[in-house]
């Protein structure tokens, strides 16, 4: 017997591949994910309908979704942008917490009315997320230096700036946490009315419209792709590939920025000590699905939303333990990036009994 | 025809989805001879050699070999049975030397474990010690072929093998600081190792110089002498007709005819390939030679690893000129090509096009300026090839202001650029500018939309390096012809190439690199073939040193290079100044 497994890269991909991977997919995550719950003896099927239908059919559902979509959106399109050019930007992260610190810092310390104050906040916060992608933008440009690397361990570095800064120069004066003062009102992004959700969304779809159009409708896009395709024949054509990795990195991390506030002037109010959103990170399999363009990303980002939201409703209203929802979200991601190779492989499996064959030397057999 | 063939494939048929590669292929091979597997790129040629090398599976069809049916399913399968193959891309491994990439995939086990002694090696059952009855256990001997390896292995065992053949080949070399040829002799090596009887050799002349291939082609007699059948695939007429006893021509899918080589004339052969009459000499009208437009002196540039490669060069060009440079690939072609398409910055020397210098300016500037430029390797650094033809079309192009559209890029005017280039270069499997991937044209197809590229902008310098390599008879001529037709508008052209044929069809003037300088100058009315190929591979001309030719053939050579110095000199005399002679 011989089980013989045939790997060949699909020459098209049929557009049922296409649409159903995504649903085929999470369907057996959560198939997976249910051994688990059963084992806790949670019933599946109420838990996954909290997951999913009530938190999108309930108001407190979809706006936690949406305010969760925000950040997520603009890391994942901070990974995005510069994988458009073949650069991996896996630092979001940091790159969103030096904007957090930059805009928490203009928030307090400038007094000007709102309507100056919060684009002041929010230009600062893009500039620090900007400057900080920009030291690995300009190694790389450079030196050729790995931006993997450099854009991972300035994380670390961006998230001992703000641990440091909460206890010391920015930490609030009254009271011993290691925390800011809360931002004051004119600081704190408004209210969109009719939705209940911090104005920071407006932002963040206003950006990925821009990236859109940056991308599919204009020279720099067209070079970012090409040189994202082949540098080699890129350079040979003129292009400054130099140039555009430095303008996607720093781009990039200025939108990380922009989560970073939003996500402190519209959500948490204050820097803490323990921020740790984890967005960038989670931006990384956000950027990967939605590679194809930035409204993917934002669906992307948007399903990962409600795998949050859902997750933890899910743990609050079934007694879930919060590491099982942990694990079903990693699931859900794990099953979603591998679906990704067999859409672009197809796999022949076939098993047969093998009659005699000639003696070819072989001894012992494969097991 | 055949009684008993040692090889016979018949009826072979493998369809790929939308495509059938071969349809009802009947191919046989007699025992000790060169049989030539000759067709245009997407003619079936590899895909009928990985059936039988067993990388595919046929859907219909049987192969026999040696009279017995074969039923492979991997090429571990095919080379048990018997079979190697010499890839076009050779699959060694650099840094390890030249014994142990002969026995790399051998499953040779470590020294202890070893039995051959056969070929009076000095390792193996004399130093083992590890009693008998363990090294002839069939477990114990496939435990150790599995899991240990024998790198050690015999290098006087492949020493002896080689010196067999003939190849000289320093067998504890690492294969990286050996050439071409001497690769291709590793991997003809690696497959006599492992005794095969049938030897496919996947257009092994592709990457080598005539000299080399002269070489291959005295080896390939050795071993055909010896017994082993070989099949020499190619779409190169001029070997098929050198090398091989007969020669099996493959059109779309299917078996055209096999012919015995002394019956028929290449261009017979060329018809049977193509299906039509190919025009072997083309029509080239004269262009009265306008303004220089590239102006380059004193040319010095670098290759990647730091090593000067240019030492000097002085090239001239003229408008309506086509200039050719001849010589032996890693003399500086690549480097050259480089740098006048501003693509390499030269250490030393000017370089001026149109009258404007551009030394040291970006690339962006040469390109603007009105150079185009095919580079060597279409795949690596002519496109991107998972990007659409659209998107590959425009690529030179794409500052222009036809493509404006407010601040955005018009990407309907893109599309009906491309449509244009695709229309008038005749790249064929384009159905849908937009949606097809450059990466999924042939090599042919592919190479006209370069060079579509390169042309539609009407430049004023084109650096086309081996435009035609690699692409079958068909495009050849189309591509060539579009050189001339934009000679005629007043573009000129440096055409490196390592095809001598194409240079003499082709070129106003040809120069001669060797070692980074050119070494001869002629025009293609005036030259010796013989003495331009002495000169490509360093030949100067005094007896003594004119590369293998026997004492006789030395003066004649030499003679001739005198005589041929007087025309070369008159001819100099009127192609103005910055002539490359030395």
């Amino acid at each position: 017997m011989n089980l013989s497994v045939e790997l060949e890269a699909r020459e098209d991909v049929p557009a049922w591949l296409v649409y159903g991977t995504p649903v085929f997919t999470v369907v057996g995550a959560l198939a997976l994910s249910a051994v688990a719950l059963v084992a806790l003896s949670v019933n599946p099927v109420a838990a996954y309908g909290t997951m999913f239908v009530e938190t999108l059919t309930n108001p407190f559902g979809l706006r936690q979704t949406a305010t969760r979509t925000v950040p997520l959106a603009l890391t994942g399109l901070a990974v995005y942008l510069p994988l458009r050019a073949g650069l991996w930007n896996v630092g979001a992260e940091g790159q969103l917490y030096m904007g957090a610190i930059v805009g928490t810092w203009i928030g307090i310390n400038v007094s000007l009315p709102m309507v100056a104050l919060i684009p002041l906040a929010i230009l600062g916060a893009g500039v620090a997320g900007g400057l900080w992608a920009g030291i690995p933008a300009y190694l790389r440009a450079k030196w050729d230096v790995n931006e993997i690397i450099t854009t991972l361990l300035l994380t670390f570095v961006a998230v001992q700036i703000a641990s440091y800064l909460v206890r010391g120069p920015m930490q609030a004066p009254t009271g011993s946490f290691a925390q800011t003062e809360i931002l004051p009102a004119n600081a704190q992004l408004p209210t969109l009315p009719w939705f209940n959700v911090h104005a920071g969304i407006l932002v963040a779809l206003a950006v990925v419209v821009v990236i859109s159009l940056l991308i599919n409708h204009t020279r720099l896009g067209y070079q970012i792709t090409f040189i994202g395709a082949n540098h080699q024949a890129a350079a040979q054509a003129g292009m400054n590939k130099r140039a555009v990795y430095v303008f996607v990195l720093v781009v990039g991390g200025a939108l990380a920025g922009l989560a970073g506030i939003s996500e402190i002037s519209g959500v948490q109010t204050r820097l803490r000590a323990f921020f740790e959103p984890g967005y960038g990170y989670t931006a990384i399999p956000i950027a990967l699905l939605g590679r194809n363009g930035a409204f993917r990303v934002l669906l992307a980002a948007l399903f990962f939303a409600v795998i949050f939201v859902g997750g933890s409703s899910m743990g609050v209203t079934l007694g879930v333990p919060a590491a099982i929802v942990d694990v079903i979200q990693a699931l859900i991601i794990l099953f979603l990036i591998t679906a990704e190779f067999f859409k672009s492989y197809s796999i022949d499996m076939t098993l047969r009994r093998r009659t005699d064959r000639p003696n070819t030397g072989r001894v012992g057999g494969d097991t | 025809m055949d009684e008993d063939p040692f090889l016979r494939m018949s009826g072979v048929r493998k369809e790929f989805p939308g495509v059938v590669a071969n349809d009802d292929v009947d191919f046989s091979v007699r025992r000790g001879e060169i049989h030539g597997l000759l067709g245009e790129n997407g003619a079936g040629k590899s895909t009928l050699m990985k059936v039988l090398y067993g990388l595919y599976d046929a859907d219909a069809g049987s192969v026999h070999l040696g009279g017995e049916p074969l039923d492979l399913d991997s090429p571990q399968d095919a080379i048990d049975r018997g079979i190697g193959m010499v890839h076009q891309h050779f699959k060694l491994i650099p840094r390890l030397s030249v014994a142990e990439n002969v026995v790399l995939g051998e499953r040779e086990p470590a020294g202890p474990f070893r039995e051959r002694s056969d070929t009076g090696s000095t390792t193996g059952d004399a130093d083992s010690w590890l009693p008998d009855s363990i090294r002839h256990n069939r477990v114990a001997r496939a435990l150790a072929e599995r899991f240990t390896i024998g790198l050690d292995a015999s290098a006087a065992e492949i020493e002896a093998l080689a010196d067999d053949y003939g190849f000289d080949v320093d067998v504890r070399a690492p294969v990286g600081e050996l050439d071409v040829g001497e690769r291709q002799r590793v991997e003809i090596l690696k497959a006599l190792y492992r005794d095969v009887d049938l030897l496919i050799l996947d257009e092994p002349t592709a990457v080598l110089t005539p000299a080399e291939a002269e070489r291959l082609f005295e080896t390939l007699r050795t071993l055909a002498d010896s017994g082993i059948s070989i099949i020499f695939i190619t779409h190169k007429l001029a070997e098929a007709t050198a090398i091989t006893d007969r020669v099996t021509v493959l059109r779309e899918g299917e078996t055209v005819g096999t012919v015995e080589t002394g019956s028929v004339d290449q261009a017979e052969l060329a018809r049977l390939m193509v299906g039509r009459e190919v025009l072997f000499s083309l029509d080239k009208e004269r262009v009265e030679p306008g303004d220089p437009v590239l102006d380059a002196s004193g040319l010095r540039a670098e290759d990647d690893r730091g090593i000067e490669a240019l030492s000097g060069i002085d090239l001239s060009v003229r408008a309506g000129e086509i200039v050719g440079i001849a010589g032996v690939s890693g003399n500086g072609q690549r480097e050259l090509a480089e740098a006048l398409a501003g693509v390499r910055d030269p250490t030393a020397g000017t370089i001026a096009v149109d009258g404007r210098d551009l030394t040291g300016e970006p690339t962006r500037a040469f390109v603007d300026g009105g150079v185009s430029f095919v580079p060597e390797d279409r795949h690596e650094y002519g496109c991107a090839e998972e990007l659409s033809v659209m998107h590959n079309a425009a690529l030179k192009e794409l500052r222009d202001d036809r493509f404006d559209d407010g601040p955005f890029l018009d990407y309907d005017e893109l599309e009906r650029y491309a449509e244009e280039i695709v229309d008038e270069f005749d790249v064929r499997g384009v159905h849908d500018v937009r949606e097809v991937p450059a990466g999924d044209l042939s090599g042919g197809n592919l190479q006209k939309l370069i060079l579509g590229r390169e042309l539609t902008r009407d430049p004023d310098l084109l650096v086309a390096h081996q435009p035609t390599r690699g692409v079958d008879v068909g495009a050849i001529e189309f591509l060539r012809e579009a050189i001339l037709d934009q000679r005629a508008e007043g573009t000129g052209t440096v055409l490196i190439s390592e095809d001598l044929d194409e240079l003499f069809d082709l070129s106003d003037r040809l120069l001669v690199i060797y070692e980074g300088e050119i070494v001869h100058e002629t025009t293609p009315e005036a030259a010796d073939r013989e003495r331009v190929g002495m000169r490509m591979t360093g030949g100067v001309g005094d007896g003594g040193s004119a590369a293998s030719s026997g004492g006789a053939d030395a003066d004649a050579a030499d003679r001739a290079m005198t005589d041929g110095g007087g025309v070369d000199a008159d001819g100099d005399a009127g192609e103005g100044p910055g002539g490359g002679h030395r």
